[in-house]
This record gives C-alpha cells, structure tokens and sequence, in this order.
C-alpha cells in the first residue's frame, strides 16, 4: 500500500473548514503539549544539523590543509608526468597490455592510456608491455614500456 | 570560478535555460537546472553517439536545438494560452538563489586542492576520455575487456559533461572532469534545496527566512555528509541530490505541474548519472505515479460489479487509469532504460553480479548490516521527528498540501532493501566492497533524512498556521496548489481539495468528494482535467 497525501484521518482533507477547526497554538494542555513537540522537533533538528555541518567544516579544513594540498598536488604531479611519458614512449594507436602486481597500477595506467594507446589482454594480442616500477621520474615511479 | 569553469557552465546552461524556464517559470530552482538540464541532453547525445554515430559534440548541439525549438513551438501553441503562475518576487528569488547557492561555496572551495577520487579516476575521467574519443573509440573501448574495471554500463551524465569540457578545452586539464561533475553536483542540491524553499512561500518573512536557511542547511549536509566525494569528482553526491530533488518536487510538495515536471527531470538526471540513481529513480517514479493517479479501492468494487453488465464502459478508465499511471513511470525513466538497453546489447555486464563469491548470504548480509548502520544514526533520530510530528502537526503538514512523510520514507527504505540485497548477492569480496563504498551508498538515504527532518522543522515553526493554503480556494474557483501558483497554470490542473490529482475513474463512482471541491462546480472541475490530460 501507498502512503496517502495530506497526513490528515481520512475523509478529513485539508479544506478551510478544517483549519478553522484546527487552529494553532491550541489552548490549554493540548496547546502545551504542541508547544513542547515544537520546541522538541526544534531543538533535534537544530542539533542533528549542527553537528552535520560541523563535520562538513571540518571536512572543508581538512581538504585545504597543507597537508592535504601538498598530498594531491603530489599525486597529480604523478598523474599528470605519467601521462605524458606514455605519450612520449608509445606511438599513438599502439596496442599494449599493462602489467603490474598492483591492481591500482594496472587501473592508472589503463586509464593514463585512454585515447591514445589501446590497452590489451591476453599478452599475446599486444605490441608493447607496459609496467610502473618504483623510480624518480614520476614522482616515486617511473615508466617502464618495451616492445614485445 | 576559474574561467573554464564558467564557459561549461554556460555550455550547459544556455541550452538548458530555456527548458527550464519552460517547466520552472520563475522559480529559484530555474538557475540551478538549466546546467543540469545541459548535462542530461549531454548524456543523451552520448546515448546517440554510442548507439549512432558521430560525435558527442554535434548530438549534443543537434539535441540542444531540437529540444529548444520543441519548447519555443510549445510555448506558441500552448503558452499563450496559459496563465503566468504568480511565482515568488524577484527580492525572494534572488535571496533564495543567493543563500542556497552561498551555502555551497564553502565546501567547493575543497575543488581548489585538486583532489582526483579514485572512481574519479577509474571511471569517470576514464569514460570522459572514451567519450571525447568519438564513436569507434567509444564502442571499441566499451568492448574492450581490459576496461572491465572501469564499470563501462554506469550511465553517462557525469562523463558526457567531462567530456564536454575536454571537446572544448582539450586534454591539458583533467581536472576540469572533477570541477564539472562538483559543479553539476552543487546545481541539483540547489534545485532540491530551492524546491524545499518553496514550502514557506506563503508564509511571512519569518517563516519563509527560516524556509531558505533550511534548504541552504540541506545543501551543506549534502556536502558534509559525502565528505571528501562531493568534490574529487565522484558523482555519489549528484544522483543522491537529484534524486532528492525528485523526491521533494514529486513527493513532498503540494501537487502540481511544475513539480511534476521538476520531479521527471530530476529523477531523469539521477537515472543517468549512476546504476543507483536508475534503481531509485525508478522507485521514486513509481510512487509519484501512485501519488498522482491514487488507486481508489472502493472506486474499483463498485466498477468490477457493474463490469458485467457494462464491461466496456466501465473498464476503459481503470485501464487508462493504470496506462497514464504505467506512463509516468516510462516516460521519464526512458533515458536511463534506454542506456541500460545499449549496454545490454553491446554485450556489457556489470561486474557486481554474476559470480559467486563463496561467502555465504548470512557472512555477507552480516558485515553490510555491520557497515552500514553506523551511517544511518540520522533514521532513528528522524523515526522519533516523524512521530512526534505525525502526532502533532499531522493536520498542518496537510493544510500546508505537503505530500504525507510515508512517501519519503518509503523509498528510502526501498532504497536500503535495495542496497542489502544488492551486497548480499554480489560477486564482490563483501568487506572489501563495504570498505570501499558503503560510505557512499549511504549518502542519499542519509540526505533524504536531513531534508524530512528539515521539513518538520518548517512545519513545527508554522505556529500560527501560515503554511496552511492547501485546500483554499483563489478568488477564481481554483485550488491554491500548497500556497505555490496561484492563480497560475499549476493550480488550474485537476487537483481535489486534498491536494490530489483526480484519478479520472469517472465521476461520481469514488471517493466522496470533500467540500471545498464541490464548491468548484462539476464543470470547472471537468474543464480542469481536460485541460491536464490534454
């Protein structure tokens, strides 16, 4: 079943009629009792959104730390050299299989090769290997391409 | 904004002004869609180049004029025609746009790092690069197994926008990948948060202040609540708030044209941009259909038992019924099934399925609850907000013509159900999986939370009942859709004094009608729902 709109008993649509005979605050101890459910939902929401927001500036602080900026600075130094090495090292349109023991290689380097070499499995379908190993070009690797 | 920057977003915006504007009329979720709308068209040209030809570029400028001349005819035909919705003044539009979109500068001052996520990386640029390849590299690249990894049947919205920048800017800057889909990130939170403004739109400025610095509070929450992957270029963020946008135009808001239209396009940015905007959307679709086209039970008795003697007369509307309802879910979710379609018949699968892990369904459904439940503190906390608010200001959430609570929480639940079932069959290693994503899955059930909570809260400060203009009627025998549109296109639809569209069962054979509809007159009625099926 599906949940019907208005919130109101069925058959108790909201119509003027209905908020004439609804009016808000209400007196007496339903109206404090209102009041108290206002001022609860308040108060909850105010703090469960503080401390969310809070969170989002500390995020933010952290994100443009020296720390964090020199970090992915770093990186897309890396990126950006390993990039143009394999442009620099492999001719355009050349077939090429990736092999690395790291998962995360083998995927940058795929990814580093989109649109100008075509990244190839099995070994056998390949002209050229293509590997990082650890090394000073690119920050803390270096690429490694032959032709097979 | 650096200048780039500034060119795509013109680049997406201005063929997607005029769209918006269309559906919107003045509205501060107007400058907040025109880009997103860019996107979408941009990530339907991709469905064409992928499935076509040609380049991204020229489908999207084909796309871009066809879908504007479209709008400019039916602006011809049917504008004229139309009353201008009242919409709020230019002084309350700028202050919403200002404040809802300030609220966002703040954390998107993290793309200033240049921060590369690692999807961002191995999905997005990745698909950006293929798209900008044109047509064969596209296609070769999708059936390609050595980009196996890079989930190639993940829809194309964040990567098409990607790819445009780099048809424009060429490949010296990657990032421009990332600070597009942050930038198309920040537009659907401003529409969600835009839309949810609109709820205080009758009240006095008080309300209506606290209405904005509700939304603008929803739009940060996004943002903290994805930490690091609202701006590295993931697009976790993106479908959650276009979902969400969804979910407040078409669930939330009192019913009425312009947000159903904000809702379809909305949840058509969220079915292209990833496999869990499709699954959500959907969900979402789904309960608008219900939404605006109610089953009504006892309609249908009373029908079924005179079915035998007038079979014809009596079922054609409960099949049109369920044929308008049928269509509502299709017509918006065609983007989406289309690219799910072409990957499926390029022979690309999804490498969340397939294989068996080992592990065993109780293991796997175990370490997800494990994982999982540590970011959805906000549900018990909202649970207690949803009722103490049911309980109290249930009736003021429904003169106010807001959509019931129920709708919300039932698609975040789905969405959950979705979620675990999806971890518990997964060929993916579990923790390894949970490790990497669950942070992120997380993001839009959390978000959509915040915006009840944000929701009650507006409610809860309606003390002296502004809000309430959901059954009242305008000096022309109208519904004042919620306070929204009077007097304007909107509130000429066919909507009863509960805020409900009309099922178009037939008169008479239904619910009793409530008071303030019958005040309307039969034929003003009638008139109504001509002119919305129409």
């Amino acid at each position: 079943m599906t949940p019907r709109d208005s919130g109101a008993e069925p058959g108790s649509p909201p119509t003027p009629g209905n908020a004439a005979r609804d009016p808000s605050p209400q007196p007496g101890s339903h109206g404090r009792l209102t009041a108290a459910a206002r001022l609860l939902i308040a108060a909850t929401v105010a703090v469960m959104f503080a401390l969310c927001l809070h969170r989002g500036f500390d995020i933010t602080a952290f994100e443009r730390s020296a720390t964090s900026v020199d970090r992915w600075s770093s990186f897309n130094q890396r990126e950006e050299c390993i990039y143009a090495a394999i442009r620099s090292e492999l001719p355009r349109g050349a077939t090429v299989f990736i092999y690395d023991r790291a998962v995360t290689y083998r995927q940058e380097l795929t990814e580093l090769s989109t649109l100008w070499a075509i990244p190839r499995r099995p070994r056998t379908t390949a002209q050229w290997m293509m590997t990082l190993v650890r090394g000073q070009e690119c920050v803390d690797v270096t690429l490694k391409v032959h032709r097979r | 904004m650096s200048r780039a920057l500034f060119v795509l977003v013109v680049m997406l915006g201005l063929p997607g002004f005029l769209p918006a504007l269309a559906a919107v009329r003045r509205s501060p979720a107007l400058f907040f869609l025109a880009p997103l709308i860019g996107a979408a068209m941009a990530a339907v040209a991709v469905e064409f180049e992928l499935g076509v030809g040609g380049s991204l570029l020229m489908w999207y400028v084909v796309l871009s004029v066809l879908t504007n001349v479209a709008v400019i005819a039916w602006w011809w035909v049917v504008g004229g025609s139309s009353t201008q919705p009242a919409g709020p003044s230019w002084v309350w539009l700028a202050l919403t746009v200002v404040v809802v979109g300030g609220a966002m500068v703040v954390p998107m001052t993290g793309l200033r790092t240049l921060m590369f996520g690692r999807d961002a990386n191995s999905i997005w640029l990745t698909h950006s690069l293929m798209i900008a390849g044109g047509h064969q590299v596209l296609l070769a690249d999708m059936r390609n197994s050595a980009y196996a990894f890079s989930n190639l049947d993940y829809p194309p919205l964040a990567s098409a926008a990607g790819a445009l920048a780099f048809a424009r800017f060429g490949l010296a800057r990657l990032h421009l990948a990332v600070d597009v889909t942050a930038l198309l990130t920040a537009c659907a939170l401003g529409v969600a948060g835009a839309s949810l403004a609109t709820v205080t739109e009758r009240g006095r400025p008080f309300l209506r202040v606290a209405g904005i610095v509700v939304a603008a509070a929803v739009c940060m929450a996004g943002f903290s609540l994805a930490a690091d992957s609202a701006v590295d270029g993931r697009a976790d963020l993106l479908w959650s708030a276009a979902a969400l946008g969804a979910i407040i135009c078409g669930l939330v808001l009192p019913q009425s044209k312009r947000s159903l239209v904000l809702a379809w396009i909305c949840a058509i940015v969220a079915s292209l941009t990833k496999n869990e905007g499709l699954t959500t959307a959907l969900i979402v679709l789904v309960l608008i259909a219900f939404r605006y086209r109610p089953l009504s039970w006892r309609r249908q008795l009373p029908a079924h038992a005179e079915s035998h003697a007038r079979p014809r007369r009596r079922l054609s509307p409960t099949v049109r019924s369920w044929a308008e309802r049928a269509a509502f879910v299709v017509l918006p979710a065609l983007p989406g099934l289309a690219w799910l379609l072409l990957v499926h018949l390029l022979g690309v699968r999804d490498r969340f399925f397939g294989q068996h892990s080992g592990e065993t369904p109780g293991l796997r459904a175990g370490a997800t609850l494990n994982s999982i439940l540590p970011h959805l503190v906000i549900v018990p906390i909202a649970l207690a907000v949803l009722v103490v608010g049911g309980v109290f200001f249930h009736r003021a959430r429904g003169g106010a013509g807001l959509g019931n609570p129920g709708w919300l929480w039932v698609v975040c639940l789905s969405y959950l159900a979705v979620l675990l079932a999806t971890y518990v069959v997964g060929a993916y290693e579990i923790h390894w999986w949970l490790k990497t994503s669950a942070a992120r899955t997380t993001i839009f059930p959390q978000l959509a939370l915040y915006a009840d909570l944000g929701i009650w809260l507006i409610i809860a400060l309606d003390a002296s009942g502004q809000l309430r203009g959901g059954g009242r009627l305008d000096a022309g025998g109208r519904l004042a859709a919620g306070g929204l549109d009077a007097g304007g296109l909107d509130a000429g639809g066919p909507l009863d004094a509960a805020g409900r569209l009309s099922a178009g069962e037939g008169p008479g054979g239904g619910q009793p009608r409530p008071a303030a509809a019958v005040k309307i007159g039969a034929s003003t009625q009638d008139e109504q729902e001509t002119k919305w099926r129409s």
